[in-house]
Parts: C-alpha cells; sequence; structure tokens
C-alpha cells in the first residue's frame, strides 16, 4: 500500500505516457487507413472495365463500329472481340458507347480515322460512302474489318460474318418444313395443289445489303429444291423502313394492319425478330403465322418455347468478334489476312430450345 | 533519511508544467491528426474535379482556335491569325498533357482519341490557313470543312469525357464525403477519448499531488485544535509539499517538547508553592501549640518584667536575673511572626532557656556552648533548637541528678553551618532514631514531654528539612541506650 502510494506520481505519469503512445499509434493508423480509403475512393470510379487487372500489356488500340450497340447481338460480338483483345494484348472498344451525341456509323469511321486507331471492326454496308471511308482508313495504314454486313468492293482485309446463302438455305429450309407440317395436318382435304403458303422476307429498304439478297436468293433455292410438297410458296420481300427503331417498327406494324398476314415471315436480323414478335401478339396472329427469327436473345428463346417464334438462327456472335480481332492481328504480322470468315450458325426450334434457355439463364444469373 | 535519498526531488514546478506539457502534447497529436487528416481530404477533395477543369480548359483552348481560324478565313485580318497562333500553341501544349498510351481504361482511351484527333484537326487547320494563304479557295473550304467536322468531334470527345469523368468524379466525391464524415466521427470520439483521458490524468495527478496536502491541512487542523498527539505525516514526494511535511512533523515534534517543558516548569512551581504552603502550615501548627501553651504570653511577659523590676528595687539580684531571663524567654515566643530568625537569636534563646532550667533543677545541668562566632548571622527557622534543647533536658539527663550536660556547638563543615546539640543522657536505639528521622512515630512511641504539649521533634525535622530542601539537614547519632544523643543541624552557608 505504502510502496503504491509512493510511486503513484510516477505511475499515473506512465500511464498517461502510454496513453499518449496509444492516442498516436490509433491516430496513425486512423490516418493510414483514411489516406488509404480516400485514395481508393479516389480511384473507384477511374477504371470502369477490368482489363487492367488482366496483367497483359495492352499495346494496340482496336475499335468496333456499329449502331445499335445495345442490342444483345453486338454486345455480344464485342464480348467475344474484346475478351480476344486482352488475350491478345488489344484494347477493344466499341465506339460511341461513351459519346454524348450518337453518331452513325459513317461518322464514327471518321473519327476513329481521325483518331489513328490501330484497327477498325465496322458492321459496313454496301454503300460508297463507306467504301471510300474503308479506303481512307486502310490508306491512313488502319487494317478494316467487316463484321455481319460487308462491303466487298473496298479495300477491307476481312469480311467476317454469316454465309448468307445458307443462312438463306436454312430458312428454305424451315418453310419447305412448315409446309410439309401443314400438309400433314389438313388431310381433310384432298389435294393441296391450290393451297400457297406466303413468306414474307422482311429487307431492309435503307442498307443496300448484299447479304439480304444472298439469303433470299438462298431462301428462293431452297424452297424450289426442297419443296416436294403440292403447297406452293410464295416468296416475296416486305421492305422494312430501317432509318431508325422507330420507322422499323411501324413498317413492321403495317404488314399485320393488312388485309392478309403472311403465312411466314422471315426475319433477317435481331430487331425485326423481336419487332415481329410483339407485333404478333398484339394483333393476336400468334398461330396463323410463322416467324422464323434471327438470333437467340433470351426473348427470342422466350419467344420459341411460347410457340410464337417457330424458330431462329443462332449465329455464334462471340466468335464471329474473336475472328475479327484476329484478323487484324494476322493481318499486322503476315501481312494478309483470308478474305472471308464464316462464324457458326446453329439452328434453335422448340426442340432444342431449352438448352438455350438454361444457358442464358445461367448467364443471367 | 534512506527513504530521502532514494526519493525522486521533482519540484512541485515540474510536476505542474508536467501535467500540462502532457495533457499539451495529447491535444497536440489529436489536433495534428485532424490537421493532417482535413488537408489530407482537402487535396483530394480538390483533385476530384482537377479532370474536369483540365477538359473544361482543353474545350475553351479548342474553341479559341476553331474561332480565330474561322476568323481568318473570313477576314484574313493578321490579329485574327496572331490570335490563331497563339491559341493554336496553348491548345498544342494543353493536348500534349493528355494520355498517348493504350490501357485498358476506356477514358485513357478517349483522351487518347481527343489527342489523336486534335492532331490532325490542328495539322486540317494549318492546311486551312495554308491555302487562304495561298488564295486557293476550293481547298480552303474542304479543310475547313473538315476541321469543323473535326472540331464537332473533339467537342463531343471533351463533353463526353467530362460528363463521364464528373460522373465518376461525382462518386468519388460522394465516397470521399462519406469517408470524411466517418473520419469526422473517428475523430470526435478520440478527441472524446483524448479529453476523458487528460481529465482522469489531470484528476489523478492533482489528487495525488493534493493529498499530502490534505493530510497535512488535516494535521494542522488537529493541532489547531491543539491535539498534538500526531503521528509523523509520511512523505511522499520530495517537492516541496514534501519539505513543508517534513518541516511540519518536525515543528510538530517540537511543539509537543515544548508544551511538555513547560508542564514540568508549572509543575516545579506548583510544587515549590505547595513547599511554602506546607512550611508557613507547620510553622502555624508550631506556634498554636506553642500558644497553647502559653496562654497570654504578653500578660505573662508583662508580669514577669514586673516581677524583675520588683526584684530589682528589693535588690535581690538572682530573682531579678532569674525573672528576666524568663521574661526574655518569653519575649523570643512573642515577638512579631517572623518564621525566619537569625542563629545567634536562636543561640540566645537556648541560653534563656537553660538558664532557667538551672535554676528550677538547681544548677543540675552543665551547659557547654562553642560558637564560631563568624557564622551566626546564617538564618534559620525559628523554634528549632529550643524544642531540641527541650527533648535533650527531657528525655536525657533530667533523671540525671546533676550529672547531665549539653552542649551546643556551632561550627562550619564542608561549605555547611553545622550546629550540633549533644546530651549525655539516655540515648536512642537505632530504630528509634530511624523512625524519628522517618517520622514514623505513633503518638505511644512519642516520649510525652513535661507539659505534653512542647512542639515535637518531627515537627523541627519536617521544618528544617523544607526550609534547607535537604533531606540530611537533621541528624541524629547515638552510640546506644544511655550513651547519649546528638542532634547535628546542616544548615547552608550564605
Amino acid at each position: 500500500m505504502k510502496r503504491k502510494k509512493r510511486y503513484s506520481t510516477r505511475n499515473i505519469f506512465f500511464v498517461y505516457s502510454l496513453m499518449i503512445l496509444i492516442v498516436a499509434v490509433i491516430s496513425f493508423a486512423v490516418s493510414m487507413y483514411f489516406s488509404r480509403m480516400i485514395k481508393a475512393a479516389n480511384q473507384a470510379g477511374d477504371s470502369p472495365s477490368a482489363i487492367s487487372e488482366s496483367g497483359v500489356e495492352l499495346n494496340k488500340y482496336y475499335v468496333m463500329i456499329t449502331s445499335d450497340r445495345e442490342l444483345d447481338f453486338w454486345q455480344s460480338v464485342y464480348k467475344g472481340a474484346y475478351e480476344e483483345g486482352l488475350k491478345k494484348g488489344v484494347s477493344v472498344e466499341l465506339m460511341g458507347e461513351n459519346l454524348s451525341e450518337d453518331y452513325d456509323e459513317k461518322e464514327l469511321m471518321e473519327i476513329a480515322i481521325a483518331s489513328k486507331v490501330d484497327g477498325i471492326i465496322v458492321y459496313a454496308d454496301d454503300s460508297l460512302e463507306m467504301r471510300s471511308l474503308i479506303d481512307e482508313a486502310v490508306y491512313e495504314g488502319i487494317p478494316v474489318v467487316t463484321v455481319y454486313g460487308d462491303n466487298a468492293n473496298s479495300s477491307r482485309i476481312c469480311y467476317v460474318g454469316v454465309g448468307s446463302y445458307n443462312l438463306g438455305r436454312e430458312y428454305g429450309k424451315q418453310i419447305v418444313k412448315i409446309a410439309r407440317e401443314y400438309e400433314l395436318s389438313n388431310t381433310t382435304a384432298s389435294t393441296h395443289m391450290n393451297d400457297v403458303i406466303k413468306v414474307a422476307a422482311l429487307v431492309n429498304s435503307y442498307s443496300d445489303n448484299s447479304n439480304q439478297s444472298l439469303v433470299l436468293s438462298g431462301i428462293q433455292n431452297a424452297v424450289s429444291t426442297e419443296n416436294n410438297t403440292q403447297i406452293q410458296i410464295e416468296l416475296t420481300q416486305v421492305y422494312v423502313d430501317n432509318r431508325n427503331t422507330f420507322t422499323t417498327e411501324e413498317s413492321i406494324r403495317d404488314i399485320f394492319r393488312g388485309e392478309e398476314a403472311p403465312d411466314v415471315i422471315v426475319c433477317l436480323n435481331e430487331t425485326d425478330t423481336n419487332c415481329v414478335y410483339q407485333s404478333l401478339v398484339d394483333y393476336n396472329k400468334v398461330g396463323k403465322s410463322y416467324i422464323l427469327g434471327y438470333y437467340d436473345s433470351e426473348t427470342i428463346l422466350k419467344g420459341i418455347s411460347r410457340n410464337v417464334i417457330y424458330s431462329t438462327v443462332s449465329v455464334d456472335t462471340q466468335q464471329m468478334g474473336v475472328y475479327c480481332v484476329d484478323a487484324i492481328k494476322e493481318y499486322e504480322q503476315n501481312g494478309n489476312t483470308s478474305q472471308y470468315m464464316p462464324a457458326d450458325v446453329t439452328l434453335i426450334d422448340k426442340n432444342n430450345v431449352s438448352e438455350y434457355l438454361v444457358e442464358t439463364g445461367e448467364v443471367a444469373q | 533519511m534512506k527513504e530521502k535519498h532514494a526519493r525522486p526531488t521533482i519540484s512541485l514546478q515540474v510536476k505542474l508544467s508536467g501535467i500540462f506539457i502532457m495533457a499539451s502534447i495529447l491535444i497536440f497529436i489529436v489536433n495534428a491528426m485532424l490537421a493532417l487528416g482535413i488537408t489530407n481530404m482537402t487535396n483530394e477533395m480538390d483533385s476530384v474535379y482537377r479532370d474536369n477543369l483540365k477538359l473544361n480548359e482543353l474545350a475553351v483552348s479548342l474553341s479559341e482556335v476553331q474561332t480565330s481560324m474561322t476568323d481568318y478565313l473570313n477576314t484574313k485580318t493578321t490579329d485574327s491569325l496572331e490570335r490563331y497562333f497563339k491559341s493554336e500553341q496553348d491548345y498544342y501544349s494543353l493536348i500534349g498533357e493528355l494520355n498517348n498510351e493504350v490501357t485498358g481504361d476506356s477514358y485513357d482511351l478517349m483522351e487518347k482519341n481527343i489527342r489523336n484527333m486534335s492532331e490532325e484537326y490542328l495539322e486540317t487547320t494549318g492546311y486551312a490557313i495554308e491555302a487562304k494563304r495561298g488564295r486557293n479557295v476550293e481547298k480552303y473550304s474542304a479543310e475547313y470543312d473538315k476541321a469543323s467536322r473535326l472540331y464537332n468531334y473533339i467537342n463531343t470527345y471533351i463533353n463526353s469525357l467530362n460528363n463521364e469523368r464528373f460522373k465518376s468524379n461525382s462518386s468519388n466525391f460522394t465516397e470521399l464525403i462519406s469517408a470524411f464524415r466517418i473520419f469526422e466521427l473517428i475523430t470526435f470520439f478520440i478527441m472524446f477519448g483524448a479529453v476523458i483521458g487528460s481529465t482522469l490524468f489531470v484528476i489523478g495527478f492533482t489528487s495525488s499531488l493534493m493529498d499530502p496536502v490534505r493530510k497535512l491541512a488535516k494535521s494542522a487542523d488537529e493541532v489547531a485544535k491543539g491535539n498534538f498527539e500526531l503521528e509523523n505525516i509520511e512523505i511522499i514526494s520530495g517537492d516541496e509539499i514534501g519539505v513543508v511535511t517534513g518541516a511540519f512533523n518536525k515543528m510538530v515534534v517540537s511543539i509537543r517538547q515544548y508544551i511538555e517543558q513547560i508542564k514540568e516548569n508549572m509543575e516545579y512551581e506548583r510544587s515549590m508553592q505547595e513547599k511554602e504552603l506546607r512550611i508557613e502550615a507547620t510553622l502555624k501548627e508550631a506556634q498554636l501549640k506553642y500558644l497553647q501553651t502559653q496562654i497570654n504570653p504578653h500578660f505573662l511577659f508583662n508580669t514577669l518584667n514586673a516581677g524583675a523590676q520588683l526584684a530589682m528595687m528589693e535588690e535581690a539580684q538572682r530573682t531579678y536575673d532569674y525573672i528576666q531571663n524568663t521574661a526574655e524567654f518569653f519575649r523570643y515566643n512573642v515577638r512579631e511572626g517572623n518564621t525566619t530568625v537569625r542563629l545567634s537569636d536562636e543561640i540566645a534563646l537556648i541560653d534563656h532557656y537553660i538558664y532557667i532550667l538551672n535554676v528550677r533543677f538547681s544548677g543540675d545541668i552543665k551547659y557547654e556552648k562553642t560558637v564560631d562566632e563568624t557564622i551566626v548571622d546564617v538564618l534559620m527557622p525559628s523554634m528549632i533548637l529550643q524544642p531540641i534543647v527541650e527533648n535533650s533536658v527531657n528525655h536525657g539527663i533530667k533523671e540525671m541528678e546533676g550529672k547531665g550536660k549539653i552542649s551546643l556547638r556551632v561550627y562550619s563543615e564542608d561549605g555547611f553551618v553545622c550546629i550540633s546539640v549533644k546530651d549525655n543522657g539516655a540515648g536512642m536505639s537505632k530504630e528509634m532514631i530511624d523512625k524519628v528521622l522517618s517520622g514514623e512515630l505513633t503518638e505511644e512511641e512519642k516520649p510525652s514531654p513535661v507539659g505534653a504539649h512542647g512542639i515535637g521533634m518531627d515537627n523541627v525535622i519536617k521544618r528544617l528539612r523544607l526550609f534547607t530542601d535537604r533531606e540530611d539537614s537533621v541528624s541524629i547519632k547515638s552510640d546506644g541506650e544511655g550513651k547519649g544523643t546528638e542532634v547535628i543541624i546542616k544548615l547552608i552557608k550564605e
């Protein structure tokens, strides 16, 4: 007791010194923590992409140019290109994504050329303007790959796309299949000689695309060679005003407003498929018209499982993206590459739709 | 003492300064941390929108290039040309700061695009200006168109990048603010803790400092109430309080000692007074007893004087002498109450007394007197020698039929005045002497004097002892029964 008292002053000093030390340490720790936290906060929004974390040193910068960037189809293509680019040390950007103004492909091409990018992947059309832009880019030393839509006369190094003629044949086969089913289901009639199936192929009126005609001739070919039914198949082209999204929708609705809706509607892109699908439901034509869709977005797959869409073709979009990057990379290394790279196409109907639905469901999760 | 050496001698000033310095250090640390944190935060906040500022600057500069170029193409003034070159220079240096590397960051890529497009743009404007100078209208309008398109693209890019940056910066800012809030909260708690800590420390320290003072105050209060029986206060520290405490302890001890001494003195004085009172009382007792025996000494004295004159007239010389002696004897007793007399007076009284006795007993008593006349002025209580002589006569020689002898001797010895009354009478046993000297003689043992009312030896001895303050002032010597007795009185020589 006595002893304790005698050292009490010193004890208090000691305890206090300890306290100061603790406070100092806490202060230091807190300030360290906060300076880190602040730095992290400051950088948090700066790198929205995960590229920098992959550890691969990026040295090339390709851009991908397309309108309708929001479509699943293009997002998927971009994803394939982007991931392939990461592997090869290339930063692939979906151009126009971050811009406040909505530029079309041609303006974006100009920007890309002026920006002196290392490679351009473009959804091209047949126009002269596009051709000259592509030529200009190549002249400036920027290799250009066209994807899904080609400008065959330009000096583009490669076209990555779906084999349009084969695609057409696929559609044709589906149409014949529909005809056969019809024949089988209407056994009461003695003859189907006078039965006609009207097929409407939706053609974009404002894109001068040779692909469309290739698809159409593919359909024509398949129908004429494979149709072993008595039913006549009448193929017509329906022009869709695709100047913008709204006109597309309106044009498609016009089809159903007409007196007689076609029995089969062939859609050659994702937007058309979606529009037709929605219109069919709205005009209560489910079961009366068949939709041959394009692409395997979730909406479209659901349409198949609900028996609204007869079938759709699934293009391996990611593969397309991969091919694009590969083509430019190959050109850079070898000075040339193959002129045409076809992507895989798969038919999806109600027999195998469940597989894809599960897949996309999983992906969505 | 050892403790004192072991104790650290930290002065009160140092301790008090210590408290304040410690508390200040604590507050300082907390404040420093706070200041550091705030500076850090402010810097970060400043930098949050720095990108945007930079981009705005870029946009302004770009617009200046475009306007000055357009101006020149329109007007071809030197002023606008100068402005063009200047703004071109400015813009060029600005785009030099932009990113030119391929990274995974889309903003960096946008910066790179802006940079490349700007270079292209500046080149184009350069061509346009040149063509204007060369008056090549077709070319400069084509270049102007291209430049304008690029200008729009670049503007869009800058705006978009600005927008995107702003968005992410805003989220940064929000996070920063929330971090700042947490920081504030934590700082508050630390401040709070520091305040509580320093308060506890100051309270603890001051109480440890004040504890001895409190004890001291309590003790001082006790002392003020008159209680000196305190334990020593423990000295805890070597500071001024310790010193004061030590001094206080010593003071209490000293005061206690002084009080003790004063008490002793008082006791002594009291005993002295008591003694005086006792002397007086015994004298009074003696006188009373004497007066009891002499019913009216004045009357007796006057009577005797008358008798003496009568005898003188009748020419009876011996009768006159006798009566005269008797009168003198009584007069001594009648004199106004001096308790202290000269030895010579006492001797004179003895002379008278012996004379009277010799007349009474027809000269049976031989009386020898050896007196050192130089010392007879010494003072002594009255009525001392007479009772002793009376005692000698009564117990010593009364029955000796003329052989009795009393010798009085006055002499100095070892600085004392010695008075010896010696007889050759009955003598005393050793036990008897002791009893007499110690005053333990019972009433029966006391030898009944003639009239049974003389002044007893015990009274004489008491008075002498009181007067001289010495136990040995009276001594009795006797060789045994029948061998005489000697009473010796020792007085202090003046």
